[in-house]
């Protein structure tokens, strides 16, 4: 059974312009042991499911009209706000977020937070003493590779650098050995050097553990250094699902190879970008919310929203050019010789 | 698809939709007017300064809404008056504040020189006593009257405007967009001129409209204790002072003043309030 | 170590502010005065008389050298001699300043007793009736002015109710003076009749200073809060289980206070300026009835004492502030 289950989850937020539909009947699963990459453009949704996961998107403005985000069988979305803060937030679920400096209470030590973050993730045992949470803690910082973590401990967090911080974060979400790990674009805040030691480091902690990973990230270089499967959002919606080797081998979806064919690395000549805006979500797209960029596009994507079909075995894909009925199994799918030339490349080998 | 509204349609919009923003706007209006119409709304306009004392400290009734005053005056009519003598130093030393502080604070805020630097302490030396205090020492010193009472208020009060604008001024400069406009040699009156006091202004009107409040429960104050308008013109203040002494069984003649004060500062309060609600987030959002 | 760095730069700049003070209140009494002798002697003083005022003051110095005397007094404490008292300014104002200092204490305890947890309490059940309730009664009362507040109280509960005494600070024989603070006095000194009547006594001064006090104090906790619970370390913290009571008392409230700690230092002003009016108002014997009758009375050397004393009372009190500040906000001190 999947670790994570969110079924056809549909969210609304009421705002003074209009009534902002975030998310669209998104269904997505995380796997026991698995780095699951969730891939978009800014504003596609990313981590507004991830915060609906944690249970802390404000209601209002946000409608939840529709869908479950099952962990582990039992359905977040049902859950009172007690059990879950009780049982699951902090202690089976961690969050790595985004901004380690905004993330961080500024006028308390860093040794203060991390006690107090350890303390509430015994999940309803009898809080150890002081010393042993301190030996714990160090424990922690030096399993993120944090110099002197003795001393670090009475410093606050503008004390330290973004990369330290990103450490310090990173511990805190493995110290209560969760099940799954959310994690919010952790390295966009960081220099560019700093990201790879930070990603190799998340990487082998995680492995030791076999804990899973929901990564939200914009960046297709993360996915592919660090995540076993990839999901593809587009305007809130899922377009293509699939293990990473496959989906940069036979990208399926037009939106996915319009994005691998942006990276700088796969250009001759000019840079490609995506023609047009990601659309307005308040009056979006009618069906499948790409086709008003998409040169495929047909009819029927203007009326009815693809339903996700399975093209290779684990790799799906929601589009009108894989329609659901055609399609009896791995075997019968074969996209078009023009399809699989335009989208490989001599690279495709060196993933 | 329909246009967005443009800025000024959505701030007119959030406005109308704050009800006590609007309330302090219609107290406003209410005083502009008397203040102005005073002497049509008035129904003894002459009270101002005529006597009558066989009718004096008579209880409120039809003829005298608010009753009759130690010299027989009505109360009703006074305190109407009084509503132009209030706008007057309001308007007047707010206006000179702004005039007087909002350069200054420019200067002191941009100018990261001893310029700067010593408009900002003269500003720090007045702030250092609290303006009743200063103000009626000023006010004293110079001479008890109306006049001078203005002058004192503005001298007191300056500062704070400075130092307002001057915060302002010195995390817009450090702005990116005003970096790259230096950069381009664009010359530094220019650049204060287009750049930071469009962003200098919300912060400005805010305060202007609560100071116009501090402003009158100073001069109220000041009147109370005998400097500023002299008698027998009818400061709110210093009606309050006369008031007094005959208390409590001319409760009439201490009340009204005192609440006429208190819905003119409090529509100046809610006024402000609300445009601090709408004007501040806006622009924050706009710099970033 | 680095908190004494920060409180020895902080005197620094006070210094030289206070210098200015010194000097704008010399200038006060001296210049701006057409004729500063002629103002203390009142009217009908003859020449002879004005001409032995002025040698007596040492009006007839050019202005630096009064300056120099003036600065060189200051330097060893000496105020000058009041006028109207006949006694030293410094002796006037030492007797005086527990009475103020108490009431003053005594209000913005009161306020930020009251309005930090209903400032709490109004944003965390934002939009509520009671939010809805402390914005409107907060309204009021930094519309209200003091000594019309105070006149109307005395109307309700002295006159009209006869609960309450109408003025003074005490109606029965003094506490022994440990502190000059009759209320501390009665308690150390186990008087109860004391400790009664001055409670009495101080309940409507205090009453019409903390209202607009616990109105400034309850606005900013209210906003405080709700600027902090929308940061990203709230979400991370409510993120990562940490329960709701503690992330309120101990990680909220200490970053939403820093604002309203701020408001504390300025009150602070606004309560010694308030006290100006509201102890004419109820014939409390503290400094600013001794200001009001010093200004009125042209007692220029008690004036300016006054003005000094009251300046670095403002200084010293937002000082501390600051300190506070650095001690709960880290990152100050840099």
């Amino acid at each position: 059974m999947p670790v994570l289950e969110i079924n056809d989850l549909v969210i609304d937020f009421d705002t003074d312009q209009g009534v902002v539909e975030a998310i669209d009947h998104l269904t997505l699963s995380v796997r026991e042991g698995e780095i699951l990459g969730v891939v978009g453009e800014s504003g596609c949704g990313k981590t507004t499911v991830a915060r609906s996961i944690m249970g802390v998107v404000p209601q209002p403005p946000a409608r939840l009209r529709a869908g479950e985000i099952r962990f582990q069988g039992e359905d977040l979305l049902q859950m009172a706000e007690a059990d879950l803060t009780g049982r699951i937030r902090g202690k089976v679920i961690t969050v790595i977020p985004q901004d380690p400096l905004a993330s961080l209470n500024p006028l308390f030590p860093i040794g203060v937070q991390l006690r107090d973050l350890l303390k509430w993730s015994q999940r309803g045992q009898r809080s150890p003493s002081t010393k042993a949470n301190r030996g714990q803690i160090i424990d922690l910082l030096k399993a993120v590779q944090l110099p002197s973590p003795e001393a670090q401990l009475r410093k606050y967090p503008h004390e330290f650098s973004g990369g330290q911080r990103q450490r310090l974060l990173i511990a805190a979400a493995l110290a209560p050995n969760p099940t799954l790990i959310i994690a919010d674009e952790p390295t966009s805040a960081l220099d560019v050097t700093v990201q790879a030691q930070i990603l190799l480091l998340l990487k082998s902690l995680v492995n030791e553990r076999s804990t899973s990973v929901f990564l939200i990230t914009h960046d297709l270089g993360v996915v592919a250094k660090l995540c076993d499967r990839v999901a593809v959002m587009y305007a809130g919606q899922e377009v293509e699902v699939a293990p990473t080797a496959a989906l940069f081998r036979h990208p399926s979806h037009p939106y996915t190879q319009k994005l691998l064919d942006s990276l700088p690395d796969r250009q001759q000549g000019e840079i490609q970008g995506i023609p047009g805006v990601v659309p307005g979500l308040i009056d979006p797209p009618r069906g499948c919310r790409f086709h008003t960029r998409c040169e495929e596009a047909m009819p029927i994507c203007r009326e009815q929203r693809p339903s996700a079909v399975e093209l290779f075995p684990d790799h799906l894909v929601r589009c009108h050019l894989f329609p659901a009925e055609e399609v009896h199994g791995p075997a019968a799918c074969i996209p078009s010789e023009n399809q699989v030339r335009r989208h490989q490349s001599p690279d495709d080998e060196n993933l | 698809m329909t246009k967005p509204p443009t800025s000024w349609q959505l701030l007119r919009q959030k406005f109308v939709r704050d009800r006590s923003a609007l309330a302090g706007l219609v107290i406003l209006i209410g005083l502009v007017i008397t203040a102005v119409l005073a002497p049509y709304l008035a129904p003894f306009p002459e009270d101002v300064s005529a006597t009558h004392p066989a009718k004096r400290l008579r209880p409120p009734s039809w003829e005298h809404p608010f009753g009759t005053d130690t010299l027989g005056r009505d109360v009703y009519s006074r305190v109407l008056y009084g509503g132009r003598i209030t706008l007057v130093i309001s308007l007047t030393v707010v206006g000179a504040c702004i005039l007087i502080g909002v350069p200054a604070g420019l200067i002191a805020g941009y100018c990261d020189n001893i310029v700067g630097d010593v408009v900002m302490r003269l500003a720090d030396i007045f702030l250092a006593v609290p303006r009743v205090i200063l103000a009626l020492a000023l006010s004293q010193a110079l001479g008890p009257s109306l006049p001078n009472m203005l002058l004192a208020l503005t001298i007191t009060y300056w500062p704070w405007f400075a130092r307002t604008v001057a915060a302002e001024t010195r995390s817009v400069k450090q702005s990116t967009f005003v970096e790259a406009s230096e950069a381009l040699g664009m010359r530094p009156a220019r650049i204060i001129f287009c750049h930071v006091l469009p962003n200098v202004l919300s912060p400005i009107i805010v305060r202007s409209s609560v100071g116009m409040g501090f402003t009158i429960l100073t001069a109220a104050a000041l009147g109370f204790l005998g400097v500023g308008a002299q008698p027998p013109a009818p400061e709110w203040g210093a009606m309050i002072a006369e008031a007094r002494l005959y208390l409590p069984d001319a409760w009439w003649y201490a009340t009204s003043p005192g609440l006429a004060i208190f819905f003119v500062v409090m529509g100046f309060n809610l006024l402000g309030d609300g445009l601090r609600d709408i004007l501040d987030p806006r622009f924050r959002r706009a710099r970033s | 170590m680095k908190l004494l760095v920060y409180l020895g730069q902080r005197l620094m700049t006070m210094i030289p502010t206070l210098v200015g003070l010194v000097i704008l209140t010399f200038f006060l009494a001296r210049v701006v005065p057409a004729d500063p002798v002629a103002l203390i002697a009142g009217e009908g003083a003859t020449r002879e008389q004005l001409e032995a005022l002025r040698q007596r003051y040492g009006f007839d110095q050019p202005l630096y050298v009064q300056l120099g005397v003036y600065l060189r007094q200051l330097a060893v404490g000496d105020l000058g001699m009041s006028i109207y008292t006949g006694r030293p300014v410094l002796d006037d104002i030492l007797e005086r300043f527990p009475a103020t200092i108490e009431l003053t204490l005594v209000s913005i305890g009161a306020a930020t007793l009251l309005g930090i947890p209903l400032g709490v309490l109004a944003a965390l059940r934002r939009n509520s009736w009671l939010d809805h309730f402390l914005r409107t009664f907060t309204t009021a009362g930094l519309a209200i002015t003091g000594f019309w507040l105070g006149i109307m109280l005395q109307l309700l509960f002295c006159m009209d109710l006869d609960l309450l005494p109408l003025g003074g600070r005490i109606g029965v024989p003094e506490p022994d003076h440990l502190t000059g603070l009759f209320i501390l006095d009665s308690i150390l000194t186990l008087n109860g009749t004391a400790l009664l009547s001055s409670l009495a006594h101080i309940a409507l001064p205090a009453l019409t200073l903390v209202y607009p006090a616990f109105a400034t104090i309850t606005r900013f906790t209210r906003s405080g809060v709700l600027d902090v619970m929308q940061r990203e370390f709230i979400l991370y913290e409510r993120a990562m289980g940490l329960p709701r009571l503690l992330i309120l008392f101990k990680y909220l409230l200490r970053n939403a206070v820093t604002s309203t700690v701020a408001q504390i230092g300025l009150l602070f002003g606004s309560l010694l300026a308030g006290a100006v009016v509201i102890e004419r108002v109820y014939d409390w014997p503290g400094l600013g009835l001794y200001a009001v009758e010093s200004i009125i009375n042209f007692d220029y050397q008690a004036t300016l004492g006054i003005t000094l004393w009251a300046g670095i009372a403002f200084s010293l009190a937002n000082l501390l502030v600051d300190i506070v500040q650095a001690v709960i906000d880290p990152r100050v001190v840099k």
